[in-house]
């Protein structure tokens, strides 16, 4: 069944390609770099942050490929560490007073995260400092408390689920007719906060990933054998 | 020269210093938080260049996550070495280089 189904979406992405191809508007060259029209984009900016513009509209695919390296890099962990399975305890007793100050800290952390990932087309920062925010939040977590173990099997579903999503979304951008990761959504007003196209829901995803992913590897690292 | 300038040439020159420090240090530990260290002051630096960007990021994956991972694999390194220099002392050498090259005694 899984093979079917990845034959099925395998064929349907050439088919796209393909049709693509004869068309003669997959041009490698003008990826990302040019509007159907062959206007360079820096024309019309897309996001109040030149940064993110730069980022997540022009260059998507390059973050696309940043975001598989810290997949592959997380796979790497998963591979080695994998096998171990009983958790770290370290030799001195619990400080309480960690462990209080952790779990009202913990919130106030992931909400900065999540701020700091939703407003990436507008402020500073952006999906991978906002993730790596969030796996900080949970490290803290797995310092201050030995017997803490989070829903790694969750976290896992979440951070696949989020990267399919990216692709696909950069795949709707062929079926529509033009390049893969084009920002076909309408832009609005630059500087509102649903504004920028495709910018906001693309940081969401990568926010959303990267803590995920983060997460995965420092709970292997918490792991020893037994 | 400006105010901002000389903060720039300041934080250089202590940023080379605490890097020397970080590779000359005889402790692994120490290195580690000289590591951490460095990146906090290139925050600075990122955030006098302005390119607040990459000074989030340095602030969080720098000097946060990748000193807690050293740490943390400091900490098995050192517990996994101790259990073996105890089992080491009862065996002959035959035995230690077989452990070594990673194989089981018998």
């Amino acid at each position: 069944m899984k093979k079917l189904t990845a034959i099925i979406l395998v064929s349907i992405l050439f088919v796209l390609l393909f049709i693509n191809m004869f068309n003669g508007s997959l041009n490698f060259d003008k990826i990302s770099e040019r509007d159907a029209d062959g206007n360079y984009y820096t024309e019309q900016p897309t996001s109040a942050n030149m940064v993110t513009s730069v980022v997540v509209d022009y260059r998507s695919f390059d973050t696309l490929g940043e975001v598989t390296v810290l997949f592959v890099s997380s796979l790497g962990v998963a591979f080695v560490l994998g096998g171990l399975t009983t958790r770290v305890k370290s030799n001195h007793s619990q400080s309480f007073i960690l462990k209080v100050g952790v779990d009202v800290l913990f919130s106030l952390i992931i909400l900065v995260g999540a701020y700091i990932f939703i407003h990436g087309h507008l402020t500073p920062g952006g999906g991978f400092p906002g993730g790596a925010l969030i796996g900080a939040a949970l490290l803290l977590k797995y310092v201050s408390n030995d017997t803490y173990r989070a829903n790694i099997k969750g976290f896992k579903a979440l951070e696949g689920t989020m990267g399919s999503i990216y692709v696909l979304l950069g795949l709707l951008g062929i079926v529509t007719g033009s390049f893969f990761l084009e920002n076909i959504l309408d832009i609005g007003t630059i500087g509102n906060l649903i504004s920028g196209g495709l910018i906001p829901i693309i940081y969401v995803l990568i926010g959303l990933k990267v803590g995920s992913e983060l997460t995965g590897i420092f709970d292997h690292f918490m792991n020893e054998e037994v | 020269m400006s105010l901002e300038q000389f903060l720039q040439l300041d934080l250089g020159i202590v940023m080379v210093v605490v890097a020397i420090l970080a590779i000359e240090s005889k402790q692994v530990i120490n290195s580690v938080i000289y590591l951490s260290l460095l990146s906090l002051l290139a925050v600075v630096g990122f955030v006098l260049l302005q390119a607040p960007d990459v000074a989030v990021t340095e602030a969080v994956i720098g000097s946060g996550l990748v000193t807690a991972l050293f740490v943390f694999t400091l900490l098995g390194v050192n517990k996994t070495t101790s259990l073996k220099e105890d089992t080491l002392e009862d065996l002959d050498i035959h035995e230690k280089t077989q452990m070594l090259k990673g194989g089981e005694v018998k």
